[in-house]
């Protein structure tokens, strides 16, 4: 697949604060791409560059190899996390409006269709749930059929059942092709949705690759985890000196990371088996691990 | 009670918190009161305003009269024009003196003239008083212009900055020039199509003729509701500011409304109130509407209005495009 957007030597400052500090990146065409990290970790500035929002402070953002133009807008796609429209508009008005501003533009009836708008073509905006609400921002941001599609935060602060519901319409445009970069605080969306997970902290990027595949590189295959007031201090030194494990302690468990069961069976004989889980690592541990910070969204 | 009191409180540290607020409802009072005193500072008004032409020393009687406004006229057409419109009480010059018979007061004026310089030449100069409806009714429809320019753009403009559309806007390939283009034209239809219905009622319930053209008339009303437009969008072109817009608006509209000839003439006012009156674009759209629908004035006539309107317009936009930001 061909290089559609990429960055080099990236850094971005604002007064006192490093952003995005010298980072390298490229996206290939049709790739879903989310990036994750703590609040300040960079991402929001990145993905502003990106979108041709920021002028970066140094480094280029080239897109299919060069620098990005004014047409570079109609290319693209852009759904922020908190968006106002103009007052008294229906959701039908909001979509031809913007259709207005592009060289070309998907069939309004298509884009209605496509994000299942049509019970509220005819409201105005601003009595749409917060489900129907993103799938007009979502219906916008396509209206020009972008190559790439920026979805900042989309599901912030739907319910699990709206946001199931923008989980299904992403893949129904990832299917499409189109080039999706996306970023959010939620784990499941990024393993769910994103081809690629790129975890960012102060500025720069920690680590690129598959879900699954950073997850392997950095874990064992499983974790035990046994809740501290189940271990006595001895238990616990010879844990610790247990070999082919990797222990983490935290003020409420113990996570013991193993990749054969016959590693942790002297562990389980001598603990009760009350509060015992047995998982296997997902995105979160991996966040975890990186980035040292409890998840805020 | 409790809840009620903390509201009040919040709110009372919002408003203390917002130094552009405060800062207005401060200031703002007292500007327009030191304004307001400057310009009408005259503890003792005068009964009537006699215009004086050409050298003076042979009527010194008659200016040394008390309770009357002398007015110095360079130009005799214009200065006999006041007279036959009931703007000036009587004229004089060195060797003759104009009245106007139909005006009560020129009739007393005649007879303070006569009774200081009996030699004086009589010359009748006949005219109609312009009728109080329509000497107000340019300068209403001129008022509401005003407001809904500067109020009507600035104010959206500002909010769609602080909520995000322009944000929103920004992201798509249209150009800030695009954007203050639209603002520009949604609003001066809207405005110039409720200007035309409120003429068009009044014209007819106090059948006012409009005795210049029509076309003429609709020509200035666009040029002055642009104008006030453009000064909008100028005001408005980079702030997130709610209170710093209303306090910029508040600062140019007030001096208009008072100094702009709306509710009285500014005849025979102090030199720098006639300055500071010609600078505002409301002065200049009124006196523009007014020649053509009181005198019939033509495009000749009212050419300088009309010019000065279109250096705002070009002004302004300019500045506000080139001012222009998204957030």
């Amino acid at each position: 697949m061909s290089v559609i957007l990429s960055v080099e030597k990236l850094s971005h400052q604002y007064k006192q604060t490093t952003a995005i500090n010298n980072v390298d990146l490229t996206i290939t065409a049709g790739e879903c791409i989310g990036f994750l990290g703590p609040n300040g970790a960079g991402k929001s500035t990145l993905l502003e560059i990106l979108e041709g929002v920021k002028t970066p402070t140094s480094g280029k953002v080239l897109f299919q190899g060069r620098q990005l133009t004014k047409h570079y807008k109609q290319q693209i796609g852009i759904q922020f996390q908190s968006t106002s429209l103009p007052d008294f508009l229906t959701v039908k008005d909001t979509l031809l409006l913007f259709a207005s501003f592009y060289h070309t533009a998907l069939p309004i009836a298509t884009l209605i269709e496509m994000c299942q708008l049509s019970e509220v073509e005819n409201q105005t905006h601003y009595t749409l749930s917060g489900g129907q609400r993103q799938r007009l921002l979502l219906a916008l941001s396509l209206v020009n059929d972008p190559e790439i599609l920026f979805l900042d935060e989309p599901t912030t602060g739907l319910d699990p059942q709206a946001r199931a519901h923008f989980w299904q319409l992403v893949e129904q445009i990832k299917a499409q092709g189109k080039t999706i970069i996306i970023t959010t605080h939620y784990m499941e969306e990024a393993q769910k949705l994103c081809d690629t997970v790129v975890i960012m902290d102060r500025g720069k990027i920690l680590c690129r690759g598959a879900a699954a595949q950073l997850i392997s590189e950095h874990f064992h295959q499983h974790i035990l985890s046994i809740p501290m007031e189940l271990l006595s201090t001895p238990m616990l030194a010879s844990i610790n000196a247990m070999a082919n494990l990797h222990v983490k302690q935290s003020a409420t468990h113990c996570l013991i990371e193993y990749n054969h069961m016959e590693d942790i069976v002297a562990i389980l004989r001598e603990v009760e088996n009350r509060g015992i889980t047995m998982r296997q690592p997902h995105l979160e541990d991996l966040f975890m691990k990186l980035t040292g910070s409890e998840l805020r969204a | 009670m409790k809840a009620l009191l903390a509201l009040i409180q919040a709110r009372n540290l919002e408003f203390s918190r917002d130094k552009s607020a405060i800062g207005w409802s401060l200031l703002f009072p007292i500007i327009i009161l030191i304004a307001l005193a400057l310009v009408f500072d005259d503890d003792s008004p005068s009964l009537y305003r006699v215009g004086v032409y050409g050298p003076s020393t042979s009527i010194e009687a008659v200016l040394s009269l008390k309770h009357i406004d002398i007015i110095h006229y360079d130009d005799l057409s214009d200065a006999q024009y006041k007279v036959a419109r009931h703007h000036i009480d009587g004229l004089v010059s060195a060797e003759q003196y104009w009245i106007n018979p139909t005006s009560a007061r020129g009739y007393i004026v005649e007879q303070l003239i006569l009774a200081q310089a009996p030699s004086l030449q009589k010359t009748e100069i006949s005219g109609e008083a312009v009728r109080h409806v329509e000497w107000l009714l340019p300068g209403i429809i001129g008022m509401n212009m005003m407001f809904s320019g500067l109020y009507g753009v600035g104010y959206v403009i500002v909010r769609y900055r602080r909520t995000g559309v322009l944000k929103r806007f920004q992201v798509t390939p249209l150009s800030a020039w695009q954007f203050l283009s639209s603002q520009l034209l949604s609003r001066l239809l809207v405005i110039l199509a409720t200007a035309v219905i409120v003429f068009v009622v009044i014209c007819t319930l106090f059948t006012i003729e409009i005795k210049g053209s029509a076309w003429l008339l609709l020509l200035n009303m666009t040029l002055g509701t642009a104008a006030m437009i453009s000064i909008g969008l100028m005001v408005a072109s980079r702030t997130r500011s709610d209170e710093w817009c209303n306090g910029v608006l508040n600062l140019l509209s007030w001096p208009m409304m008072f100094l702009s000839g709306i509710w009285f003439s500014l005849e025979g006012s102090k030199d720098w109130v006639r300055l500071i009156a010609d600078m505002l674009p409301l002065t200049h759209l009124n006196d523009a509407n007014r020649a053509v629908i009181i005198d019939g004035a033509g495009i000749v006539a009212i050419g300088d209005h009309l010019l000065f309107l279109v250096a705002i317009i070009t002004v302004s936009l300019s500045l506000a495009s080139y001012r222009f930001k998204w957030q």
